[in-house]
């Protein structure tokens, strides 16, 4: 019973959900259609929910490292402080508010894109240390890169108008069949475990090993 | 001949700065050309008549705003020449003021707000959230950013489900992406649908747009300085666009200096080989 009741919901709501997709909008299966609708609300609901205690959790975590005065308290109370100072502002005066807008657009803005830019830096020693040709495979590999980083930039239509053209047939051709393979495995993948979970063979996401 | 597998980090670092400044200083001009992708994207949105409803997706973040932001511009005012209405929606946290700042940016300032654009915020739940706003978009976004009844809004009316919509245009460098609407909206109502994302997630949406299930990609900042050529509103990434090319030049030479060893070398070791492998050394036969 403290398995199976489970299992018996989790697959009465996926079948509901799955069966939603497939049925068409007539009268006497609207039952399936407003149960789809119910169900993917409470989705947001829980997911609104989990966003928060993810929240709750980070606070907890970073707290427990300032009180502790462990090696990085630093960035922990910088951490808390910035949430602390959004959450009281963003309940405060909403997220519409001038000074809501004024630390979004000075102070969180600027110092995502940083991050973000900075990942430049580590991306081009990266290639530098990593690309190192010592087969033929891995010359392939540099070739293609090389291609495909003049294509996609004006500099290599620039030098040629083969780069351009080689570099779309890269991307359209031989990659796109392999990314389609990939997906197709993945979604093959999905499919079968959704079928274990719903026959309860796959129970791990109880907490259960078998 | 070693020292070029080991060029020191510092002076990488120093070569890249000067390589991205350089240029955003002083711009080189490189010509930019059109790649017929980004062509068929401005080719798809340029077909919408008057009062069509297109929904935005805002779907990215201050993060990675350098790279998204300019096709969100470039798309917008493209949307505001073409006189439809735009409904602005998020399933990233950070998505609403992203819209909120690309509105004020654009011509769509001088529009009226909740009768030709509306920003309706964000929805948690990722692909769920898709699903749910493709049945019910009023009654998954039942407020706009503000907190105001979105239904209380003329732009709304009429607007039930993703059937109500003639497009829907996403811009998001991650999850929930354009394969998600392509699952949720395109899978049932085979809603129109054009996608902006960051270049290395091309290959990824790739598929999709083979398939036809979505019309259109925007690939990164060169998808977007094409873009901005295309609605003559030449902005940013079009700016960055020399920038960008000295960039992959410097990758590749860097590359190409740290292969310079591995190609003599091999050619030295395949020479001592042969050398070994004949009783007197090369050329030793007798």
């Amino acid at each position: 019973m403290k398995t199976s009741l489970p299992v018996a919901i989790m697959t009465v709501i996926a079948l509901l959900i799955i069966l939603d997709f497939f049925v068409v909008d007539s009268a006497s299966v609207q039952w399936i259609k407003q149960s789809g609708l119910v169900l993917r609300s409470w989705g947001i609901v829980i997911s609104a929910f989990a966003m928060g205690l993810g929240a709750v959790n980070l606070l907890r975590r970073h707290v427990v490292a300032i009180s502790r005065r462990e090696t990085d308290a630093f960035y922990s109370i910088l951490l808390v402080g910035s949430m602390i100072v959004m959450i009281v502002v963003g309940i405060a005066s909403g997220s519409t508010s001038p000074v809501y807008d004024f630390l979004f657009s000075n102070i969180l803005s600027p110092a995502s894109a940083t991050m973000y830019a900075s990942i430049a830096f580590y991306i081009v020693t990266a290639a530098y240390r990593s690309f190192s040709a010592r087969s033929l495979e891995s010359w392939v590999l540099l070739l293609t890169a090389v291609i495909v980083m003049l294509g996609k930039a004006p500099i290599g239509a620039a030098i040629s108008g083969i780069f351009p053209v080689a570099s779309d047939w890269i991307e359209s051709i031989p990659n796109t069949a392999g990314m389609r393979a990939i997906m197709m495995g993945a979604a093959l993948g999905v499919v079968s475990n959704a079928i274990k979970m719903f026959l309860g063979l796959d129970r791990t996401y109880l907490g259960l090993r078998d | 001949m070693e020292r070029l597998q080991s060029i020191p980090k510092a002076w990488i670092y120093l070569i890249l700065v000067i390589v991205l400044a350089g240029p955003l200083l002083k711009p080189i001009g490189i010509p930019i050309q059109i790649s017929d992708g980004v062509r068929n994207v401005f080719d798809a949105i340029d077909s919408l008549t008057p009062g069509s409803i297109v929904v935005f997706g805002f779907d990215y973040s201050p993060g990675n705003a350098a790279e998204m932001e300019p096709q969100a511009l470039a798309i917008l005012e493209h949307l505001a020449d073409k006189q439809v209405e735009v409904v602005g929606i998020s399933f990233q946290a950070q998505g609403p003021q992203m819209a909120e700042k690309a509105f004020a940016n654009t011509a769509w300032s001088e529009k009226e707000y909740g009768v030709d654009y509306i920003n309706l915020g964000y929805r948690a739940g990722g692909q769920a959230a898709v699903a749910a706003f493709a049945n019910d978009i009023p009654g998954t976004f039942s407020t706009d950013y503000s907190g105001k009844p979105s239904s209380s809004f003329p732009i709304m009316q009429g607007i039930k489900t993703a059937a109500d919509v003639d497009m829907i245009i996403t811009i998001a460098p991650g999850q929930p992406g354009p394969e998600d609407y392509v699952r949720q909206v395109y899978g049932t109502y085979k809603t129109r649908i054009i996608a902006g994302v960051p270049a290395v997630a091309i290959t990824q949406a790739a598929p999709y747009v083979q398939a036809r299930q979505i019309e259109g990609i925007l690939g990164g900042l060169p998808g977007a300085a094409e873009y901005e050529l295309l609605v003559e509103k030449p902005g940013m990434a079009v700016a960055a666009m020399d920038a960008q090319s000295l960039a992959h030049l410097l990758i590749i030479i860097l590359i190409v200096l740290r292969n310079i060893p591995n190609f003599f070398g091999a050619k030295e070791a395949r020479a001592q080989s042969i050398s070994n492998s004949t009783p007197n050394g090369r050329g030793g036969r007798s």
